[in-house]
């Protein structure tokens, strides 16, 4: 029971944070670079998002995704499908955002590049290079907010035992039965499952913290 | 360099986990059914200890998305889930009337009781009706947690204080908006009042220290619970299920559930 509550936790959380990273770090390597029209009024709508609620995330992901809702063909309503999808509008703004802040100094990495005459796709593996620290930490904070959403997840995935039943919503299930005790230990599970990901993060990237 | 391999091995494994435990549960059975349930019947662990034997012998799956009955008809009415565990009767008779039912099955049944904060029972000795509970409730001005949330469990509420010929907008009035488990854990924090399922309140009951049953009567129409089971002709399939519900095997279950949980008997099977 626990095992599969733990299992799921990891197959929601993971895939949306690397969706979320695929979209994202590009998106926000795009707005850095980039000058167009409305650029900053775009940011300022990112920023916005990356504070969205997600309940709210939760409610328009249920009202696309209902039989009567636009993706109701899909039929993926309460399924873990659905979460992902939750928590990848979620998780890409705060992402890109970061991403955006974190390209210090890309003007000059990029003439650099140009001036040794780096070209097309060892041009951006040699800036993912240079940024991964920042990518990392990027990844970091999309994983934290994942593993710790609730609202959203609840509303699209409806918490079925076996299924869509993660650690966060299991929590709240617990404490709506009085059982607090079962409650802590899901939350310790959590806290340890959190830093098992950071802790292998920081082994693969040498400390995020200089 | 030696670290991009591990990383990419690292995600190539993670991505194969993915992939495998996405699909694994799904597959292991033929067909997946989503009911959507009320929270008091699924939260008790009932519906979980009933369903497996019938499961295996279909090989059919429940998904339970547990949702107050309000909710819970209205997923339905959209066709997001293939039938309802509910407990309030006139919605499905609206359902039956809008041909999103063939009709219902009522397979089970606890009591309403009210409960309220121990040194306060004594007060409710001489009480000869739940109407006549509430009524003293609020002339007292007691504190009440009403759940407020167009569950079946509030509209009985209302019903109640309706009878009572009382206005429920006094001093002690809280209305908590959430489930039963949490409006319970509510009332027991402020001292206060609440109508509750007899399941809930007992599966409960250790860490509800400050409450206690004030007054119960089975024979009062008012204060019955029924558990209605109902699916969507379009999942004619479900009528097996429906079956079951009325069959030996299952009664033996509730019997076994009392025993195991309640040590009394809580859940009845209705005939």
């Amino acid at each position: 029971m626990l095992a599969n509550v733990v299992i799921s936790t990891l197959v929601v959380c993971i895939p949306s944070t690397f969706l979320a990273v695929l979209i994202g770090v590009p998106a926000g390597y795009f707005l850095k670079i980039k000058r167009f029209k409305y650029r900053k009024m775009v940011i300022r709508i990112v920023y916005t998002l990356s504070g969205l609620p997600p309940v709210l995330a939760g409610l328009l992901v249920y009202i696309l995704l209902s039989r009567k809702g636009p993706l109701g063909f899909l039929n993926i309503l309460f399924t873990r499908w659905a979460m992902v999808i939750a928590q990848v509008i979620l998780i890409v703004p705060i992402v890109t955002l970061y991403t955006v802040s974190g390209l210090k100094n890309l003007d000059r990495v990029i003439e650099n590049l140009d001036y040794l005459n780096v070209k097309g796709r060892k041009k951006y593996i040699a800036i993912m290079k240079e940024y991964s620290k920042e990518i990392m930490y990027a990844i970091v904070l999309g994983l934290s907010r994942s593993i710790s959403e609730v609202g959203g997840v609840l509303i699209v995935g409806g918490n079925i035992e076996g299924s869509t039943r993660i650690l966060t919503t299991a929590i709240i299930f617990e404490i709506t039965k009085g059982e607090f005790s079962n409650a802590l230990l899901l939350g310790s599970i959590l806290l340890t499952i959190s830093f098992i990901f950071n802790t292998i993060l920081q082994i693969l990237q040498g400390d995020i913290i200089d | 360099m030696k670290k991009e391999k591990y990383f990419r091995n690292l995600a190539a494994l993670l991505f194969l986990i993915w992939i495998a435990t996405f699909n694994f549960i799904s597959f292991s059975y033929s067909k997946t059914y989503k009911i959507a349930t009320t929270t008091s019947i699924y939260d008790s662990g009932f519906l979980n200890f009933v369903t497996p034997i019938f499961e295996k012998e279909n090989n059919i799956k429940f998904d339970f998305i547990s949702v107050g009955s309000g909710q819970a008809v209205k997923i339905f009415r959209n066709g997001d889930v293939d039938g309802i565990i509910i407990h309030e009767k006139s919605f499905l008779d609206e359902l039956k009337k809008e041909k999103l039912i063939n009709g219902y099955t009522a397979f089970v049944l606890n009591y309403f009781i009210l409960v309220g904060p121990k040194d306060k029972k004594d007060l409710f000795k001489k009480v000869k009706s739940v109407q006549e509970a509430f009524a003293l409730i609020r002339k007292n001005n007691f504190k009440f947690v009403s759940r407020a949330d167009n569950s079946a469990t509030y509209i009985r509420e209302l019903e109640i204080w309706k009878l009572a010929n009382v206005q429920q907008n006094f001093g002690g009035y809280i209305k908590s908006g959430q489930g039963m488990g949490m409006s319970l854990n509510l009332a027991n924090e402020k001292g206060a009042f609440i109508l509750t399922d007899e399941a809930t309140f007992y599966r409960m009951k250790d860490t509800l220290d400050n409450l206690d049953v004030v007054y119960q009567n089975p024979k009062d129409q008012v204060l019955t619970n029924i558990y209605y089971f109902a699916y969507s002709p379009k999942k004619a399939q479900l009528y097996k299920f429906a079956t079951y519900l009325k069959s030996k095997e299952f009664k033996d279950l509730v019997t076994s559930f009392n025993i195991k949980f309640f040590k009394k008997e809580i859940y009845r099977v209705v005939k």
